[in-house]
């Protein structure tokens, strides 16, 4: 006489050796010894947080997309059309002809000063190398004629 | 006769410090019951092997959400029978309308061992096993193979205590029914 649990257990015996290559397997992986961990904590979470967070959300990616197209639109309304000038050709042409006119009109604003500088007197050249009591000699010698 | 090594014995603490030779006690003391209840259910052998592993992972991976040492087995059998519950929906749509839906008796044996096949009568014990509906099925080998409390068996398969009753209550009636028939 078998109870039905003996009767059930003695119908699925030849499955042992499965289950124990099963639960080998399993405790395997449990046992596998885990990775040291490295010092370069901060670079590890970040990396984390990209491979997580970051890459595999397109809602990100789509809100920098947009971000840049905002920047890139706000750039463009709020820039001076002046500054834009040296991108045209036509009119850098003109201020390479306008060149000759501004360094004319430097040289004739800087004349004045060149003029005003040679009609005001010489300074004193510094006294020539000579021993002190030649010097004195110039200073001290009297006038009679 | 197996013996069913009592949940106190089980090394279920130092599972959760996660010391693999306490895993592997546990997986040993399960894997067979585990197995035997998942081909009773499914059929399949190959079946059956891959719930027992799947169920195993699941175990070690969420020995977080038990409450209860003491009900590691019973805890165990309901992630086992999710995975047959899974299967069974995928492969054999057997009607649930088969249920005993009767009201519980108040009162019957819960004592597996009581019931006591010959061996001339082992086929037909089998063969009413599998003729049993799917949920009957079901309580019947987790009464037979772990011998678990009724509250226990509720706890697995997720049904009311007094469905569970009545499951058990019919699933034994037609098991005495055949077996007295055979006996005469």
């Amino acid at each position: 006489m078998k109870t039905p649990r003996d009767i059930l257990f003695h119908r699925h015996r030849p499955a042992d050796a499965k289950l124990d290559r099963i639960r080998h397997q399993v405790v395997a992986k449990l046992s596998r010894p885990v990775a040291p961990l490295k010092s370069n904590l901060p670079w590890r979470v970040l990396s984390k947080l990209w491979d997580e967070l970051v890459w595999p959300c397109w809602r990100t990616w789509a809100a920098l997309a947009a971000m840049w197209l905002l920047v890139l639109g706000v750039n463009a309304s709020l820039r001076d059309p002046g500054t834009t000038t040296l991108a045209n050709p036509t009119r850098a042409g003109g201020m390479m002809l306008a060149l000759p006119e501004q360094e004319r009109l430097l040289a004739e604003l800087s004349e004045p000063l060149r003029t005003r500088a040679a009609a005001s007197p010489q300074k004193p050249t510094p006294a020539a190398h000579q021993p002190r009591s030649d010097r004195r000699d110039t200073i001290r010698r009297p006038v009679y004629a | 006769m197996l013996v069913v090594a009592a949940p106190e014995q089980l090394p279920v603490a130092q599972a959760r410090a996660g010391k693999p030779e306490a895993w592997d006690a546990l997986f040993r003391r399960y894997q067979k019951p585990l197995y035997v209840y998942a081909y009773e259910m499914v059929h399949d052998e190959q079946a059956s092997l891959d719930i027992v592993q799947e169920t195993f992972i699941a175990a070690t991976r969420h020995l977080g959400s038990l409450r209860d040492d003491a009900g590691f087995g019973s805890w165990l059998f309901g992630i086992a029978h999710q995975k047959c519950l899974q299967r069974w929906r995928k492969q054999d749509r057997e009607s649930l309308a088969l249920e005993e839906l009767a009201a519980a008796p108040e009162e019957f044996e819960t004592d597996p061992a009581d019931l006591l096949i010959r061996r001339e009568q082992e086929v037909e014990f089998m063969n009413l096993l599998n003729q049993l509906p799917w949920p009957q099925r079901s309580v019947l080998l987790l009464h037979f193979i772990e011998d678990f409390a009724l509250d226990e068996i509720a706890n697995v398969t997720a049904t009311p205590l007094g469905t569970v009753k009545s499951r058990l209550h019919y699933a034994r009636r037609a098991l005495w029914e055949l077996l007295k028939e055979k006996v005469q």
